[in-house]
């Protein structure tokens, strides 16, 4: 059975004065939804009062309609991997995963295949009867994995599972996550800090920042069209520009920055105050001056597969451009820290807001 | 370069020199003398004499007794201190070093104003019955020493097993409780597997500190109970070589076994745990109310038996049961240079205790930087050093220094040196542990930056090493100084009346029935063990049970 989780307002207030919520959210069946944001934004709160660990002072969780809120962690049907992973140092691979089914009192055969089918489809068979204490990380991950799976959960819940992994095999557990979580069909509620790996494995990710999601949508949704500066800057390539309205055309504006005047696609009121960002691809750089581009001096060229990831300072800010030209960037790697020249087509810029 | 590296290890060395010196060959000398000489009782006839069995099946059946008394006494307690979250939390769990650094004797006195005859319990329960006469005494047989071990023992349990409680993760107890563990699953599955080590490394030393225990025995069993020690203590007393020494030996073994067992515990009691974790904890006002009954059921259990003695050496000092009036007396006698005064027995206990914590502290750095060393032999020549003397008997180190170091060297006269070297050995375990621990917490890229700033190896040690240690080196000296202020068997075994310390002028007057005097005295005792609890509480902030 997989569930549909809904949160409606739901509150909690710290002793030190700190607070986060209220939080609306829903997760629909099978879904796999992150809570994206920076330390201290109130993702792992939120997925701790979805646990039943944090009791919410307000609001409701509900599961396919039933309220949640005064149900044991333990009788939710909830299957969890902590940060820490916590495998139970005293127990071995099997020991761990078994847990949950000897608290069921599941008879041995049952838990004997149970166990042998998730280690076969986790790739952790072979490690079985080995102690924790012997179990590299990545395996670690797979059997804290394994033993959330083995009660046949109605709700996954992953907190920062991959952060203590270097970044290849975090790479290939976010795809092997995704692919469980897909066969499974399981509703799950994934929390991480990182941009790249929330748009890796999830269908909807919820932005957070101080203790409230900011904006929920698919990756491509936040990436093309983030509604606020956080967003922009948290998801996006941090190219966000901000002026003042210079004047208004008929299918766009004129922005007016400290040093220079853009053209943007859309409708603002002249003299208002307006943010706008631009796609780190979608920024082109030019090394003399055509009248059509903004000046700023190159900060750094860097190569990444396919391209380079050129770093501008326009104005004391920093702007991003993927440059996937090869000539261009030997060139701009020659020329050292130098003046060049950026623009970008006014329809790829997107107003904030 | 190399004369260098000779000096160094001569002076890392020689910490287990000296041990071998002033420890390991008086006590051999004793043993293998007694038992070849063919003085007294010989080998064959201790060991399968009843008297001998009895010996060291009352030693093993009442440190079996008094060890589970402390367990069971002192695991509410661990459970209450790692998961309570409550104000004054470090101060309480300093203050559980305490009973520990008391001496023995004190505790005797402190005991008997407890729960002896006409003392506070017994009082309360005349008073409730309205009778004359005594009804309770629990400070004497089996009784008395169990209760008295568990005085002493209950709150190393709570300290070693809430340190190890604490560092249980909650994402483990979460992980549990998410996979439907109830709390008594948990408790089985989880926690008491998590503590295990600790528990048993702390039942261990219990085991050995109650195996071992001499001035208890002797004071409260009243004669008619005897450990391996007392019937060692006995067998010199009568002259009879044959029987101490073959006693002593029969101890050792027992004792180094368990002291071994307590040491290789030691190695495997850390589960690979994230550092930072911290067991959940739960504030005072979320317990309920049943819970919190009981809780407080056993505060009061636990203040009754481990803070009421303390607090009974005060009436101790002031009440003369004999005559039944408050007095002063004991003070005045405290400071009576004459005959039978407490003056010279002060002087004594201060500067036989502040010169063997000199030395304590000198003998433990070296033994401390010897146990850092890479490689197998150091290290465990280090331990078993620094271990050795918790294992081998007061007595029997005693007689071997007065065999080994008094008599060869013409200081029958006054054998003050003795008395300095045995306080020494009993103090240096502490004082090489403090150290050691402090040299642990030093991180080696500081000296390495030490190093690239161009300082030489002394002024590394002089400006580095040294100030972060010194610490530690306060906390060692403050433990061994009040090892050696409250040992009580060697000394009295070596000290001519000139040399009387204060435990041996506790003992002294308990016998011959001079309550208030005993008591002064060990009120002075336990304002050196509250001063040195200050100071250690002080400086190590929270972490003090770690020197245990």
């Amino acid at each position: 059975m997989t569930v549909r989780i809904e949160l409606r307002g739901l509150r909690k207030e710290f002793k030190d004065g700190t607070h986060v919520g209220p939080i609306d959210l829903t997760i629909e069946k099978g879904e796999l939804v992150t809570l994206l944001g920076p330390s201290g934004s109130g993702k792992t709160t939120t997925l701790r009062m979805v646990a039943g660990f944090i009791q919410p002072q307000s609001g409701s969780l509900t599961f396919n309609g039933r309220d949640m809120t005064n149900v044991a962690p333990r009788e939710r049907g909830i299957g969890m991997v902590f940060q820490s992973i916590a495998l139970f140092p005293n127990m071995n691979v099997f020991q761990n995963i078994s847990f949950g089914l000897d608290m069921e009192h599941w008879d041995r055969t049952q838990v004997t295949e149970r166990v042998e089918e998730l280690s076969r489809m986790l790739g952790i068979h072979g490690l079985l009867y080995r102690p924790i204490s012997e179990v590299s990380g990545g395996e670690a991950q797979r059997v804290a994995l394994a033993r959330a799976l083995a009660r046949k959960p109605q709700v996954l819940l992953l907190d920062e599972p991959l952060s203590s992994l270097d970044p290849q095999l975090r790479d290939r557990l976010q795809m092997e996550i995704r692919k469980v979580q897909r066969s499974l069909g399981i509703t799950t509620l994934y929390v991480t800090h990182n941009q790249a790996e929330a748009f890796a494995v999830s269908d909807k990710v919820a932005v957070m920042n101080d203790g409230v999601i900011i904006q929920t949508g698919t990756p491509e949704e936040l990436y093309e069209n983030p509604n606020s500066e956080f967003v922009a800057r948290f998801v996006g390539s941090g190219n966000v520009f901000s002026g003042v309205v210079e004047e208004v055309r008929s299918d766009s504006i004129l922005v007016r920055t400290d040093s220079y005047i853009f053209k943007v696609s859309g409708h603002r009121l002249a003299g208002s105050q307006v943010f706008f960002t631009v796609r780190p691809e979608d920024v082109r750089i030019e090394l003399a001056e055509s009248g059509m581009g903004a000046a700023a001096t190159v900060q750094s060229v860097t190569p990444q597969v396919g391209s380079s990831r050129v770093v501008l300072d326009f104005d004391g800010n920093q702007v991003v451009s993927v440059v996937t030209d090869a000539t261009m960037t030997s060139q701009l790697r020659k020329n050292g820290t130098s003046r060049v020249w950026f623009r970008f087509e006014p329809e790829l810029a997107v107003l904030i807001g | 370069m190399k004369s260098q590296n000779v000096l160094a290890h001569l002076i890392l060395y020689s910490p287990v020199v000296l041990l071998a010196c002033f420890l390991i060959y008086p006590v051999s000398a004793v043993i293998i003398r007694g038992i070849v000489s063919g003085l007294g009782t010989s080998i064959t006839n201790v060991l399968s004499s009843p008297v001998t069995l009895n010996a060291v099946s009352f030693s093993a059946y009442q440190a079996a007794i008094s060890t589970l008394a402390a367990v069971v006494l002192g695991l509410p307690g661990a459970y209450l201190l790692a998961r309570l979250r409550f104000r004054g939390k470090s101060v309480v769990r300093a203050a559980m070093v305490i009973p520990f650094v008391l001496p023995p004797i004190v505790v005797v006195v402190g005991f008997l104003q407890m729960f002896g005859p006409y003392g506070f319990v017994d009082s309360f329960v005349m008073a409730i019955t309205g009778s004359n006469t005594s009804v309770v005494n629990l400070a004497s047989g089996i009784t008395g020493i169990v209760l008295a071990h568990a005085f002493y023992n209950a709150p190393l349990v709570i300290l070693m097993v809430s340190a190890s409680l604490e560092r249980l993760s909650p994402d483990i107890e979460e992980s549990a409780e998410i996979l439907g563990a109830s709390s008594i699953q948990k408790l089985r599955r989880i926690i008491l597997p998590h503590i295990l080590p600790a528990l048993l490394a702390s039942a261990i030393l219990t085991y050995l500190f109650c195996f071992t225990s001499f001035p208890i025995v002797l004071a409260l069993g009243g004669g008619a109970y005897s450990t391996l020690e007392v019937r060692i203590w006995i067998a010199f007393r009568i002259f009879d070589y044959g029987a101490a020494s073959s006693l002593a030996l029969v101890q050792i073994l027992i004792t180094i076994a368990l002291a071994f067992s307590y040491y290789r515990l030691g190695g495997s009691r850390n589960y690979t745990i994230a550092p930072t974790s911290r067991i959940k904890q739960v504030g005072i006002d979320e317990i309920g109310g049943r819970h919190a009954l009981l809780a407080v059921l056993y505060v009061v259990l636990l203040l009754v038996l481990v803070a009421g003695p303390i607090v009974a050496i005060v009436r101790a000092a002031v009440y003369d049961p004999v005559t039944e009036v408050y007095t002063w007396a004991g003070f005045a006698s405290l400071l009576s240079a004459g005959l039978g005064g407490g003056l010279i027995p002060l002087v004594n206990s201060v500067f036989y205790a502040g010169t063997s914590t000199v030395l304590a502290v000198v003998l433990g750095l070296p033994l401390a930087y010897l146990h850092r060393r890479p490689g197998f032999t150091s290290s465990t020549l280090s331990s078993l050093t620094a271990f050795l003397p918790l294992g081998v008997s007061a007595i029997t180190l005693a007689y071997g220094l007065m065999l080994c170091v008094v008599v060869p060297l013409g200081l029958s006269v006054n054998p003050w040196p003795a008395i300095v070297l045995a306080q020494t050995m009993i103090g240096l375990p502490f004082s090489a542990r403090s150290i050691e621990i402090a040299l642990r917490n030093i991180d080696p890229a500081l000296l390495d930056q030490a190093d690239l700033l161009g300082a030489s190896r002394l002024q590394k040690l002089f400006f580095v090493e040294l100030p972060l240690l010194a610490p530690g080196i306060l906390v060692g000296a403050v433990f061994a100084f009040a090892m050696a202020i409250g040992e009580m068997s060697a000394t009295y075994f070596i000290a001519l009346p000139q040399n009387f310390t204060l435990t041996v002028a506790i003992y002294q007057d308990l016998g011959v029935r001079k309550f208030v005097e005993a008591g002064a005295a060990a009120l002075v005792l336990v304002a050196v063990c509250l001063i040195a609890f200050l100071v250690i509480d002080k400086v190590t902030g929270k972490q003090s049970g770690g020197v245990l």
